[in-house]
C-alpha cells in the first residue's frame, strides 16, 4: 500500500511540473505573439484597486460645421443623354468637431456657373439642382458621438436640357446652432448637346400615277440642350414586286402642301431650316412637324421600301 | 369584266399602300460635345477627343458609318472605332474616339471640317419609310507657332493608408495647353482629426508631367509617421511658386494589413482574420486538453504497472 500511495505522490508532483511548464509556456506564448498586453496591466489594475474620482465640469461650445474636398463628377465634364435625365453625383466632407451628430441639415447645389442656387426655391431644371439631407446623423457615414465626419454625397437627374457651360457644386452644413462653412468644387464642363427624336413618315393609301394627299407628317423634337437644325436625304423606294419610286418623288415642308409644292427629297443632305431653339424647362418639348408627300409612278408593283434620313446639325 | 377590273385596282391599291406602312418606332440620337474644336495645335501636336453618340432608348444595335469630309486635312483625322462600327444594344452613351495628328510640317493656319455620322438599325432595312438618324460633327482647328501652357487640377484625392505606407497624393491634371506640363511640387500640412492640432509639413516636388492635350493623374509620396486614425492635410499644389490649388482633405491612417498579420501568425488560411484573445484562448485550451490527456494516461499506466509489482511482491512474499 506503501507503494501505491508513493507511486501516487510520484505521479502528482509530475502533474505539478507539467501544469508548471504549462503555465510557463503560455507566458511565453503571451508575450512573444502580443507584448501590448503588458500595456493592459495598468487597465486591470486600475479597474480592480480603483481609482479617486474628482468631479470636473467644463462648458464645451459650438464649433461652426465646415465642408471641404466638395467634387461634381469627379471632376469630369458632364455628358447628358437626349431626351432624359443623367445622373450625375455630387460629394464632399462635412466635418463637426462637436460631433457629426450635432448635423442638423447638409445642403448640397448643382448649378451652372453664375446662377444663384441657395435654397430649394431657387431650383431649376435648367442651370439650378438643390438637394438637402435634413437628417445627416442618421447616415451610414455618421457612424456615432465620438466622429466627427460626414460624407455627402447625391445623385443627381439632371435634365437633357440643361444649359451647357461651366458646373459647380457648393455643399454648406447647417449645425443645430447655425448654418456652418460651405465648400464649392472646381468647376467642370456640361457639354453641349445636339439631338433630335424623329417620329414616324406614313404616306397613306396612294394609286399607282397618282399622289400623296392630306397631311402626312413627322414630327421632330430637339431633344439637346443647344438650338439646332437638320438635314434630310433618303434613298429610291424599292418595290419586291415591279419597279421603284425614285428619291425624288418625295416631297417635304415645314407646311402643309400639295405635292408639287414641297421642295424635292435627294440622295444629298439638304438643311431644313427648321430652327428649333435649345429647350429649357419652360419650353420643352421643342418640336417641328414636317410634312411629306410622294408621287407613285405607273409601273410599280409591290412592297416599296427606302430610307429617309435626319441629321442634326447646330442651328444655322 | 369591270368589277374585275375594279378588284385588280383595289388589290394594286392595296399592294402600294402597304408600301408606305412605317415599322420604326420613334427614335433618338444626338452627339456630345458636337463640336472637335482645338486652337492651339502646333505642327507635330496629337489630339485625341472623345464624341459621345447619345441615344434615350437604345433597344438594339445600332450601325454608325461616318465620313470624314475636311479637304486639306482629311489624312489628319481619323476615328479610332473605324469608319463603320456599331454601338451595342443598351448603350446610352458610346464615346467615338476622334484623333488629330498634325504633320510636322503643316502650315499654321484655321482649318474647318465635318464629320457626317449615320446610323441604322442592325437588322438592315424594314419594309416601307425607315426613318434613321445622323449628325455632323463640327471640326475647327488651328495650327499656331505660339507655345501654349495651360493645364488645369480637376481633382485631388489622398486615399486611406496603411500605417508606415506612404501618404499619396493623387492629382488629376488636364492640360489644354500645347507643351507637356503639369504642378511642379505639393505640400501637405498635418493635423489631428479636429484639425487643431499642427502636427508636421512636408513638401514634395512633382517631376511627372502631363503631354499636351491629355488628362493624366500623377502622384507625391510624403513620408508617414502617423499611428492609424483620422488626420486632416491641408493641401497646395503648385505650378511653379504659385499655388493653384489650396484646400484641405482627411485620410484615414489604417492598421497594418491583414498580408502582415499572415507573417505573424493570426490568420488561418482560407479564414478572415480572428482578434488575437480568441487565438490565444484557442491555443491554451488546445494545450490544456492534450495535458490533461497526457497525464491521464501516464497516471493509469503508472498505476497498473505498480499494482502489478506489488503484486508479484506480495506473491513472492507468501511463497517465502
Amino acid at each position: 500500500m506503501e507503494g501505491i500511495e508513493n507511486i501516487e505522490r510520484k505521479s502528482m508532483k509530475m502533474l505539478g511540473i507539467l501544469v508548471l511548464i504549462f503555465v510557463v509556456l503560455v507566458a511565453l506564448l503571451l508575450i512573444l505573439i502580443y507584448p501590448s498586453w503588458l500595456k493592459d496591466l495598468g487597465k486591470f489594475k486600475k479597474f480592480f484597486l480603483g481609482s479617486v474620482d474628482v468631479s470636473v465640469s467644463v462648458s464645451v461650445g459650438n464649433v461652426l460645421a465646415e465642408a471641404s474636398s466638395a467634387s461634381l463628377n469627379g471632376g469630369d465634364a458632364i455628358t447628358l443623354t437626349e431626351n432624359t435625365t443623367t445622373s450625375i453625383t455630387a460629394t464632399g466632407t462635412v466635418t463637426d468637431n462637436n460631433s457629426c451628430k450635432d448635423l442638423a441639415s447638409v445642403s448640397i447645389a448643382v448649378y451652372k456657373d453664375g446662377t444663384t442656387c441657395a435654397v430649394i426655391g431657387d431650383a431649376d431644371n435648367d442651370n439650378c439642382y438643390f438637394y438637402t439631407d435634413s437628417d445627416p446623423t442618421n447616415d451610414a457615414s455618421c457612424t456615432g458621438d465620438d466622429d466627427v465626419t460626414y460624407a455627402a454625397s447625391h445623385a443627381f437627374n439632371i435634365q437633357y436640357y440643361a444649359d451647357g457651360g461651366t458646373w459647380e457644386t457648393t455643399i454648406t452644413p447647417t449645425d443645430i446652432v447655425e448654418a456652418g462653412t460651405p465648400d464649392t468644387s472646381t468647376g467642370v464642363t456640361l457639354n453641349d448637346l445636339q439631338a433630335l427624336d424623329v417620329g414616324s413618315i406614313t404616306y397613306g393609301s396612294v394609286n399607282p400615277g397618282a399622289s400623296s394627299v392630306g397631311d402626312n407628317t413627322a414630327d421632330v423634337s430637339n431633344t439637346g440642350n443647344t438650338a439646332v437644325d437638320f438635314k434630310v436625304s433618303g434613298t429610291d423606294l424599292t418595290c419586291d414586286g415591279r419597279g421603284n419610286i425614285p428619291v425624288a418623288n418625295e416631297q417635304y415642308g415645314l407646311a402643309g402642301f400639295s405635292y408639287g409644292d414641297g421642295t424635292a427629297l435627294s440622295g444629298t443632305p439638304a438643311d431644313v431650316n427648321a430652327d428649333l431653339p435649345a429647350p429649357s424647362v419652360a419650353t420643352v418639348p421643342v418640336q417641328d412637324t414636317s410634312y411629306w408627300q410622294v408621287s407613285v409612278p405607273n409601273g410599280t408593283k409591290g412592297t416599296c421600301s427606302g430610307t429617309t434620313s435626319f441629321a442634326v446639325q447646330a442651328a444655322l | 369584266m369591270i368589277i374585275k377590273t375594279k378588284l385588280v385596282l383595289l388589290f394594286a391599291a392595296i399592294l402600294i399602300f402597304s408600301a408606305f406602312q412605317n415599322n420604326i418606332a420613334q427614335a433618338g440620337f444626338g452627339i456630345s460635345p458636337p463640336s472637335v474644336i482645338n486652337k492651339n495645335l502646333v505642327p507635330g501636336s496629337f489630339y485625341q477627343q472623345d464624341v459621345f453618340l447619345v441615344q434615350n432608348n437604345p433597344t438594339q444595335t445600332l450601325k454608325v458609318t461616318a465620313k470624314i469630309d475636311a479637304g486639306d486635312i482629311n489624312s489628319w483625322i481619323k476615328i479610332e472605332n473605324g469608319n463603320s462600327f456599331d454601338v451595342p444594344q443598351g448603350i446610352q452613351q458610346f464615346p467615338m474616339k476622334v484623333s488629330v495628328s498634325v504633320p510636322s510640317d503643316a502650315e499654321l493656319g484655321h482649318y474647318t471640317g465635318i464629320i457626317t455620322l449615320n446610323t441604322l438599325p442592325a437588322g438592315g432595312n424594314k419594309d416601307g419609310v425607315q426613318v434613321t438618324l445622323g449628325a455632323e460633327v463640327k471640326i475647327a482647328l488651328d495650327v499656331t507657332s505660339i507655345k501654349v501652357s495651360d493645364f488645369s487640377i480637376q481633382n485631388f484625392s489622398i486615399p486611406d493608408i496603411a500605417k508606415g505606407s506612404p501618404i499619396k497624393l493623387i492629382i488629376k491634371v488636364k492640360n489644354d495647353g500645347n507643351v507637356e506640363n503639369g504642378p511642379t511640387k505639393a505640400s501637405l500640412t498635418f493635423f489631428d482629426q479636429y484639425h487643431s492640432k499642427r502636427l508636421s509639413e512636408q513638401e514634395v516636388n512633382i517631376t511627372e508631367k502631363v503631354k499636351s492635350f491629355q488628362t493624366k493623374e500623377v502622384s507625391a509620396n510624403f513620408e508617414n509617421n502617423f499611428e492609424p486614425g483620422q488626420y486632416w492635410a491641408d493641401v497646395k499644389i503648385y505650378n511653379g511658386e504659385e499655388a493653384v490649388v489650396t484646400s484641405k482633405i482627411i485620410f484615414s491612417v489604417i492598421e497594418q494589413s491583414a498580408t502582415e498579420s499572415q507573417q505573424k501568425g493570426f490568420v488561418f488560411p482560407g479564414l478572415t482574420q480572428i482578434p488575437l484573445w480568441m487565438f490565444i484562448l484557442i491555443i491554451c485550451a488546445i494545450i490544456i486538453v492534450i495535458l490533461i490527456v497526457v497525464i491521464i494516461i501516464i497516471f493509469r499506466k503508472k498505476k497498473r504497472n505498480s499494482v502489478k509489482k506489488i503484486k508479484i511482491h506480495n506473491d513472492n512474499k507468501n511463497q517465502d
